[in-house]
């Protein structure tokens, strides 16, 4: 069966399409949405989820949060004593939900729609597909996430609708579309967004702020202290959300801080961020040709779009309150889910077709002369234009530059500087051609851009008939089978628990940093509840541990809860 | 023929402005495809509908006669069946449509802008003033709104001429000045209207110069136009080359005045024998029904049926000879004074340039007395000739011509507009007779030798082949111009408006061309000539 994975920067979602409608996958622990976070304690075994971003504020080193920001680069994450990929780390995550799908379903799953912020570059979705490869998947599409969420939204009745305007502000993406509905055809208009734009970086304006009207102990490791500040100032980012103020206790070397910022004070720290929605939006519209006007509805995805600082931001540029039909944490992973119902053809979407777009410019690196004559290098030659509809393949020529020229170096860019030292590189070929006189050999450059916005890059030489494909020179590209074969087995080799262990540590792992937050009293009574529950686990009997570990989550969760008023 | 050029065909529906229309084919084709397996299928059907959507697809002019662009609308009866034709002869050329409706108020401004294009002299200031009002009234509106960018509602503007005036009215190039369309024209020509304007207007110049007796071509034209299909084509004194590059390129630039002005049967006939090779001369029963008639002197009796010029050159030729004879050589004698003392006369250029004399000859048949409009003529004849060897000539012929260039170009700078034509298509522009006065005697005699030293019974390619500038010598050359990097590269690209700095850049460009190296000259003249 194919899944529909929400893969995101905070928190990932799996959904399935059976009997003509979505169903969201809990995980584990019951819940629908598992955070992005993975743990890997010395001893190998590995926490995906909650119990990842428990051990994650105790232990800092041992865990990691938010690696989808380095997806597609060669940044090596360490754990512990383990350095992974961000990839690698993805499949640990998207082999969890894998096992929460085949858990509720009973099925075997092997195929995935992957869900990928709008403007990934090729690397990004490169690597996103070799992790759904990692864990066992075959990805069937790798599908846009504004998109996702315009077929969640179009698909629930069907109706034709005017343009509309999905606004995806996720953990650590920013992505726009403008998205259209005619006759069951979803069609994407235009698409742009941020790489670099997330609620992170809102949370991150109050781990700043904090930082700089505090003063912190020093005994405490950076990386620790950085932790708790940014598991803190989350916390407070969404008590902002019904609230005026909010205030955050965090315990660093014995010292109890109360920590605590405003509304207004929010919205001031964040100004340029919110400054930086502005220009994808603007650019969408130009894109597609419309006036904010010809918008009929704004639809917000991502749990960062919860902020009341956002949503304000969002009335005010556009002039009305947006949409609130559909959910802005599970819209994504139940578009993808449709996307797979698209796939496997299901006769419930009989109807129903999506179109979506390239989001960016792609094309190659020239010289050219200047009008004095002067060779200027670095110059960039479009040849996918952006918000073209995918799939599309285009061919450009171009011609050797020297006398003689032995050999053609093709350097494939994405971005829409002219100059492709502000563009993204996406690879390097090389190859050789017929030695002649200046201009006087033509390559024609095919770029392919398929469904799931991966490129595919053909040369061919007229003159000689022979035709070469991309092998980008970059080094994780172009895994052989037994490679992968062999890091998927390393991955596999990492421990994870069964399910209902993993449940009890979630719990356990909870306790343990709540003690860790907590002085005197509370932290005495937190004790002696761990080490209550560490004698029932001890029994062994299952409705003993069941009994036990439903009690301690109530009881940790109301001391949570007080904790924070 | 691509979806852009017709998009009714992919939609599988016939034309409509009706967008609903459209996107239910266009929903209707794109279920009945795989879209992300079938690229190209799928690339087509979107570039269809995006185009019958805009009314921006690239349908070629219209075909009809100029009736049809007036002022009169189609009932609709007439437009359903002109809809029907349209469908069955997707091939025909079909007239520029755009989305836009115009209103009395538009067409009452417009008028007067007509007005005001249209009135001898330059504008007054209130009189442009005024125009520019209306202009911006015109473009100033909300059906504009979704058009987005200047260049598209320029083209609604060249949709109201495109609909109002007969191809090639005199009101375009007035309009086209004024809006600079002509070197604009890449860029806008994502409408029809204003390619097919421009289209229009160069027709009808040519069209003017092709009539005129003497022009190079005019015997070709006049052949195929005359509207007398009968007779053998081998007894009409056509040249079959030069037969072929007209069809071709009238063919290839402005089909519309084939359709206008040819006889489709003629044009066949000629086709066949300058393409096909099979129609060469008389086949063995005309030659023995010549000698019959020849023998038994009944072929006088037929000669009396049509114009002698078709059935007899020979015999006519002989008759003209030594008026002609005459014509040349009082051209050669008033145009080229220095040309007896270098050994250049009527006798040489017959045997050494038999070619230019046979040119020179049947245009001198044309003319009885001997004034300047012969000489003009002989020139543009010999100017002709000129530049289609230029490029394959000695080096030194090349280096001469650029030195002549040079200056020519040095006094034509308070000229720019001509300027920038000679500097862009020489052969045209002297060709047309612009250039009278501009040439000085010393290029006019470099032509005059050059064509009768070298026009000889080579195989001369009659279109020249246009050859890319190689970057590096143009470099060179360019830095030590010394003119504003970003007004050369709008030079070299040709299409700025034309103005002084474009003179200035192209004289010294030709001035420093002399100074190089041969070998390098050499690369680079093939290109700017």
């Amino acid at each position: 069966m194919i899944v529909g994975i929400d893969l995101g920067t905070t928190n990932s979602a799996a959904a399935i399409f059976e009997n003509g409608q979505t169903r969201l996958i809990p995980n584990a622990l019951g819940d629908l949405l598992t955070p992005s976070a993975v743990a890997i304690l010395p001893d190998g075994t590995t926490l995906v989820g909650k119990p990842a971003l428990n051990h994650w504020v105790l232990k800092p080193g041992e865990a990691v949060t938010s690696f989808k920001r380095f997806i597609g680069t060669n940044r090596m994450i360490k754990i512990g004593r383990y350095s992974f990929k961000a990839e690698d780390l993805s499949a640990i995550v998207l082999r969890s939900l894998k096992e929460d799908v085949e858990a509720a379903t009973g099925q075997d799953v092997t195929e995935a729609v992957i869900t990928v912020p709008a403007y990934f570059n090729d690397k990004q979705r490169k690597a996103t597909r070799r992790a759904g490869e990692l864990a066992g998947l075959k990805v069937a599409r790798l599908l846009n996430e504004p998109t996702a969420a315009a077929l969640a939204f179009g698909i629930a009745d069907r109706e034709d609708r005017e343009p509309f305007l999905v606004f995806d502000l996720g953990g650590g993406t920013f992505d726009v579309s403008i998205v259209e509905m005619f006759d069951a055809i979803v069609e994407v208009r235009a698409s742009s967004g941020d790489n670099r734009l997330g609620g992170d970086d809102f949370t991150n304006a109050i781990v700043a702020h904090w930082a700089a009207n505090n003063e912190f102990p020093s005994d405490v490791r950076r990386n620790l202290l950085d932790a708790r500040l940014f598991r803190g100032a989350d916390t407070a980012r969404r008590m902002l959300t019904d609230h005026t103020e909010a205030h955050v206790a965090l315990t660093l070397s014995d010292r109890q801080f109360d920590l605590a910022i405003t509304a207004d004070q929010f919205e001031t720290l964040v100004a340029s961020l919110l400054a930086r929605l502005r220009d994808p939006i603007l650019r969408s519209l130009r894109d597609s040709n419309l006036r904010i006007e010809g918008l009929s509805d704004i639809v917000l995805v991502g749990g960062a779009t919860r902020m009341p600082v956002i949503r304000k931001a969002i009335t005010k540029m556009f002039g009305r309150f947006p949409n609130h039909v559909v959910h802005p944490d599970h819209a994504v992973a139940i578009g993808a889910a449709i996307q797979a119902g698209l796939v496997a053809r299901h006769a419930a979407l009989d109807e129903v077709r999506l179109t979506d777009i390239c989001p960016f410019t792609l094309g190659i690196e020239v010289t050219e002369y200047d009008s004095h004559g002067r060779l200027r290098d670095g110059l960039f030659s479009p040849i996918i234009s952006r918000n073209s509809p995918t799939p599309i393949s285009r061919t450009n020529n171009y011609s050797s530059m020297s006398d003689n020229q032995a050999h053609i170096k093709l350097n494939v860019y994405q971005g829409e500087s002219r100059e492709v030292a502000n563009n993204i590189l996406l690879g390097t070929m090389e190859f050789p051609i017929p030695k002649k006189p200046a201009g006087q050999v033509s390559i024609d450059c095919r770029f392919t851009y398929d469904s799931s916005g991966m490129l595919d890059v053909d040369v061919t030489i007229p003159e000689t008939g022979e035709t070469r494909s991309m092998l980008i020179a970059d080094d994780s590209e172009g895994l052989t089978t037994e490679q992968l074969e062999a890091r998927r087995d390393e991955l596999a080799a990492l421990k994870t628990h069964p399910r209902d262990i993993a449940e009890n540590q979630y719990i356990a792992g909870w306790a343990a940093r709540l003690y860790e937050e907590f002085i005197d009293e509370r932290r005495e009574h937190v004790a002696r509840m761990l080490l209550h529950f560490e004698g029932v686990l001890e029994t062994q009997d299952p409705r003993a541990i069941d009994e036990a570990r439903g009690a301690m989550a109530s009881a940790l969760k109301e001391m949570e809860q007080d904790h924070r008023l | 023929m691509t979806a852009l050029h017709w998009p009714w065909s992919f939609l599988d529906i016939a034309p409509t402005q009706d967008r609903k229309l459209i996107r239910e084919a266009y929903s209707r084709r794109l279920k009945a495809l795989d879209h992300d397996a079938e690229t190209e299928a799928y690339m087509a059907l979107r570039d269809a509908r995006d185009a019958a959507l805009s009314g921006h697809f690239l349908c070629a002019p219209a075909t009809g006669d100029e009736d049809d662009f007036g002022l009169g609308e189609l009932s609709s009866d007439e437009e359903a069946d002109a809809e029907e034709t349209r469908q069955f002869t997707s091939e025909a050329e079909e007239k520029p449509v755009f989305t836009v409706e115009y209103n009395d108020e538009d067409d009452r401004r417009f008028q007067r802008v007509v007005d005001l294009f249209l009135q001898d002299g330059a504008l007054t200031s209130e009189e442009a003033e005024e125009l520019e009002r209306h202009i911006d009234a015109l473009f100033d509106d909300d059906r504009m709104a979704d058009l987005g960018h200047y260049a598209r509602v320029e083209s609604w503007l060249a949709q109201l001429l495109a609909d109002r005036f007969p191809r090639g009215a005199e009101f375009f190039p007035k309009a086209a000045e004024y809006f600079n369309w002509s070197e604009r024209a890449h860029e806008l020509g994502i409408h029809p209207a204003i390619p097919w304007l421009v289209n229009a207007d160069e027709g009808r110049r040519v069209l003017s110069a092709i009539a005129t007796p003497g022009h190079v071509y005019h015997r070709e034209w006049v052949e195929l136009s005359r509207g007398k299909a009968k007779g053998p084509l081998w007894t009409r004194g056509i040249d079959n080359p030069r037969m072929a590059n007209l069809i071709a390129t009238v063919r290839r630039d402005y089909p519309w005045l084939e359709q206008e002005h040819w006889q489709p049967e003629l044009v066949a006939r000629w086709e066949k024998k300058v393409e096909g090779g099979s129609v060469k001369g008389p086949g063995l029963w005309t030659w023995v029904a010549l000698a019959i008639f020849a023998l038994s002197g009944i072929g006088r009796l037929v000669d009396t049926d049509s114009s002698r010029i078709d059935h007899n050159p020979a015999a006519l030729a002989a008759l003209h000879t030594a008026k002609a004879d005459a014509h040349i050589a009082s051209f050669i004698e008033t145009e080229f004074p220095d040309a007896q003392a270098d050994g250049r006369s009527v006798e040489t250029l017959r045997s050494k340039s038999p070619k230019t004399f046979a040119a020179l000859h049947k245009v001198a048949s044309d003319f009885d007395t001997l004034d300047e409009a012969r000489n003009r003529i002989m020139m543009r004849e010999i100017t002709e000739l000129y530049y289609l060897i230029i490029d394959k000539l000695p080096y030194e012929d090349q280096v001469m011509d650029a030195k002549l260039r040079a200056t020519t170009i040095q006094k034509m700078k308070s000229h720019p507009r001509g300027c920038a034509e000679f500097i862009r298509n020489p052969r045209t522009y002297l060709r047309q007779g612009n250039s009278a006065g501009l040439l000085s005697p010393e290029y006019r005699y470099q032509i005059f030798s050059t064509v009768h030293d070298h026009y000889d019974d080579r195989e001369w390619a009659l279109v020249p082949k246009r050859a890319e500038i190689p970057g590096e010598l143009v470099g060179k050359l360019v830095r030590r111009s010394g003119v504003p990097e970003e007004r050369l590269g709008a030079v070299l690209r040709s299409r700025e408006s034309p103005d002084e700095d474009v003179c200035r850049v192209i004289g010294s460009f030709y001035e420093l061309l002399t100074e190089i190296p041969a070998k390098e000259a050499d690369k680079i003249l093939p290109a700017i000539l």
